[in-house]
């Protein structure tokens, strides 16, 4: 037999070969492929019939976008009855608190307005609190907050009065020079009604890269240890300025460090110098030029995977017009508690405003920060929803 | 012998065909590799053809300074390698087992007919001692057809889920390969598919792999574990971690196995044991490697003890005083 002659052969007998092999792989294939779709919808109902009761579980496909905005976010599924209609939402949803992660089930109605079912089976919560925990969460209106962590329920809100004699506009002060690590400080208030309504701390690099709170967001900027990023840290010395209206009441220690906000722990000395000549410079009409920063200075929805809690403290700020500016308003004397009920919205609960939140549920015991993230996964779960509705993702 | 009247004339697989139906023989199983795996599986398979031949070509060319012969075994060797691993596996680690199975298990000991040990295997056995962790993460089939980042960067983290061995799996999708395990060594049908066609033209020895398959029956049988007995148990016990492959494609290569019929015998009931025991240690992967590696050992010896019968004579084994004649002949 020639070359050509077998390699003919050859061919024509690969051909065959190939052909029965693609025909009994797709045809064993679709057998199979049945069997085991069928055994993976058991388990789907099985796994969520706490919270949901479908019978066929459809995967929502998370694109990039979704996963880098959403990672706690495990699976998701559409869910229909037995009559293939479409019944609502479920997901599994990573939790963490404390260092310590959970996995909670949450089941959205069909448009996504309602919570029909939570549980989380393994959070650290008491077998006597859970029951009455949970089943708040049963068709219930979206988004939730703990009833505690409202303004008019917060019983500790303390609303201080604004440095007195300052004038409205913009001021900005920065540093003379660099750091060792190449970037100057800046600090930027708005005062606004006599009141700080607006700080910017951060620190312009002087090589013309990236500011200090965007670096350190994007990772070119790290601290040492497992220290919050940078920007977290400057975003909570902002609130907490903009809660105190003035960096005397923030206790430093001598080393320039403060324990009174929570997770900050960089030198603060820079931001207490800039901020009081911010001031200086509103109580003497000393006004900032417009300018344009070399990059933007992350905003609280850059920066919110890495705020814990506790740093992001509600922050309500009284409506005092301009009796907020007022010395002889008995408000501002230090400690005055104000009305609380007064105060309009400045902070928001999970990315929702006060006002759109639609119910109040109580903690499980004392469990206020297992609590916290539960009601965080399932505001998170209506808040990828709404944006998946939209078309999004 | 079948007596016919002359002219005779020889007919005979020379190594420039045997090698190209060993090809097609493993046809079957890398369409199966590609339909459950998708596009990486493809470029893996074809990376480890390419890379073998390249390797053998430049050691021949530039090493020995030998005018290159072209003969498929290398693609050969390239196409079972890839076909052993995972298809999460990168690329470099294939191209660095297709440099070690084909220089050092091949070229260095002489080339093609030479080598004491099957290329494609040893490399497999090194690699997972080399790479554990880049060599045993394996992926769902059907559900990333057309990632490839895991070629460049090895595993992704959303793949590094699945356990091999097809546990839970039904007896279909055991004998059709749909689950978790090695890109060619999965789909018992792809395989006996393989298989036949070897046979059917005469380049598949039976003798070697149906004694590595009984005796693993055999003990499958005898010893079943904690799983229990059944249809389902002994097919997955013969179709994971490249047992069927193995019987297949590494008991029966020419350079690595005995020579005569009771030899190869002798090698697939050695090989069965020692891949039965080894697995009671070790996962099914790395023994059915390392007994095929220790019978590859042996081969020279029971080749040496075991000759071809001569016609007329009483026994297929050397006798002692028979054995020191070879000897001194040898000398």
């Amino acid at each position: 037999m020639n070359t050509r002659k077998a390699a003919r052969l050859l061919g024509f007998q690969a051909a065959i070969l190939l052909l029965v092999t693609v025909i009994l792989l797709v045809s064993m294939n679709a057998v199979t492929g049945m069997r085991l779709e069928r055994q993976k919808q058991d388990a789907l109902c099985l796994k969520f019939q706490d919270v949901i009761l479908g019978t066929r579980f459809e995967r929502l496909r998370l694109d990039d976008k979704a996963r880098e905005q959403f990672p706690e976010i495990l699976t998701a599924y559409r869910v229909y009855s037995d009559s293939n209609a479409f019944i609502g939402y479920v997901a599994e949803y990573r939790n963490e608190t404390d260092g310590e992660e959970f996995i909670s089930h949450i089941s959205l109605s069909a448009d996504a307005t309602k919570l029909t079912g939570l549980t989380a089976s393994d959070a650290p919560i008491s077998s006597d609190d859970a029951p009455a925990f949970f089943a708040q969460f049963q068709q219930m209106r979206m988004p939730a907050a703990l009833a505690h962590d409202m303004p008019g329920n917060a019983v500790t809100t303390t609303v201080y009065p604004p440095v007195s004699g300052l004038k409205d506009g913009n001021f900005r002060e920065s540093l003379d020079t660099a750091d060792s690590s190449g970037y100057k400080d800046y600090v930027a208030i708005v005062v606004a009604g006599g009141r700080i309504t607006a700080v910017t701390w951060d620190a312009v690099a002087i090589d013309g890269g990236k500011n200090r709170a965007e670096a350190s967001v994007s990772g070119e900027f790290k601290l040492d240890g497992d220290q919050e990023i940078w920007a977290a840290q400057a975003y909570a010395m902002q609130n907490m300025l903009l809660e105190v209206q003035d960096p005397a009441k923030i206790a430093i220690k001598s080393d320039g460090t403060t324990e009174v906000v929570p997770g900050v722990t960089v030198n603060v000395n820079a931001f207490f110098k800039l901020a009081n000549l911010c001031i200086d410079d509103s109580k003497n009409g000393d006004f900032a030029e417009p300018e344009s920063s070399t990059s933007p200075t992350p905003t609280r929805a850059d920066i919110s995977p890495t705020l814990t809690p506790a740093m992001i403290s509600v922050t309500p700020v009284p409506d005092l017009g301009d009796e907020g500016t007022d010395d002889s308003d008995p408000g501002s004397e230090d400690g005055v508690i104000l009305n609380a009920n007064d105060a309009v919205t400045a902070d928001s609960i999970d990315g929702f405003g006060y006002s759109e939140i639609k119910t109040q549920l109580q903690p499980a015991g004392d469990s206020l920060d297992v609590s916290r993230s539960v009601i965080r996964g399932a505001n998170r779960m209506y808040l990828f929803l709404t944006r998946y509705l939209k078309g999004e993702f | 012998m079948r007596k016919l009247p002359a002219p005779h004339i020889h007919k005979e697989l020379g190594i420039s065909m045997i090698y190209p139906h060993v090809l097609v023989a493993l046809l079957p199983a890398a369409v199966s590799g590609v339909y459950y795996y998708g596009i990486r599986a493809l470029l893996l398979i074809l990376c480890g053809m390419v890379s073998c031949a390249v390797f053998d070509f430049l050691f021949v060319r530039y090493v020995r300074k030998e005018k290159y012969v072209w003969e498929a075994s290398s693609l050969v060797s390239g196409a079972i390698l890839a076909l052993l691993f995972p298809p999460t596996v990168p690329v470099w680690i294939l191209i660095l087992g297709a440099f070690f199975s084909t220089i050092l298990v091949k070229q260095c000991f002489g080339g093609l007919g030479s080598n004491l040990f099957n290329p494609a295997f040893t490399a497999r056995a090194f690699l997972s001692l080399a790479f554990p962790t880049l060599t045993a993460v394996y992926s769902e089939p059907t559900v990333a057809r057309w990632e490839v980042l895991s070629l460049l960067f090895g595993p992704q983290q959303t793949e590094a889920v699945a356990s091999p061995g097809g546990a839970g799996a039904g007896v279909l999708e055991l004998l059709s390969g749909r689950f978790a395990g090695e890109i060619g060594t999965t789909c018992v049908f792809a395989l006996l598919i393989g298989a036949v066609y070897l046979f059917s033209i005469g380049i598949l020895r039976p003798q070697a792999p149906l004694f590595y398959f009984g005796v693993l029956g055999i003990l499958f049988l005898l010893f079943p574990g904690a799983q229990g007995l059944s249809l389902g148990y002994l097919i997955r016990s013969l179709a994971v971690g490249g047992v069927l492959f193995a019987g297949v494609f590494a008991l029966n290569d020419y350079s690595t196995t005995p020579t005569t019929p009771l030899g190869r015998a002798v090698f697939g009931v050695g090989a069965g044991l020692l891949t039965f025991i080894l697995c009671r240690l070790t996962t099914i992967a790395v023994s059915v490697s390392f007994a095929i590696l220790v019978m590859n050992a042996v081969t020279p010896i029971l080749d040496f003890y075991i000759r071809p019968r001569i016609f007329g004579s009483p026994s297929w084994f050397l006798t002692p005083k028979e054995g020191q004649k070879r000897k001194e002949a040898a000398k």
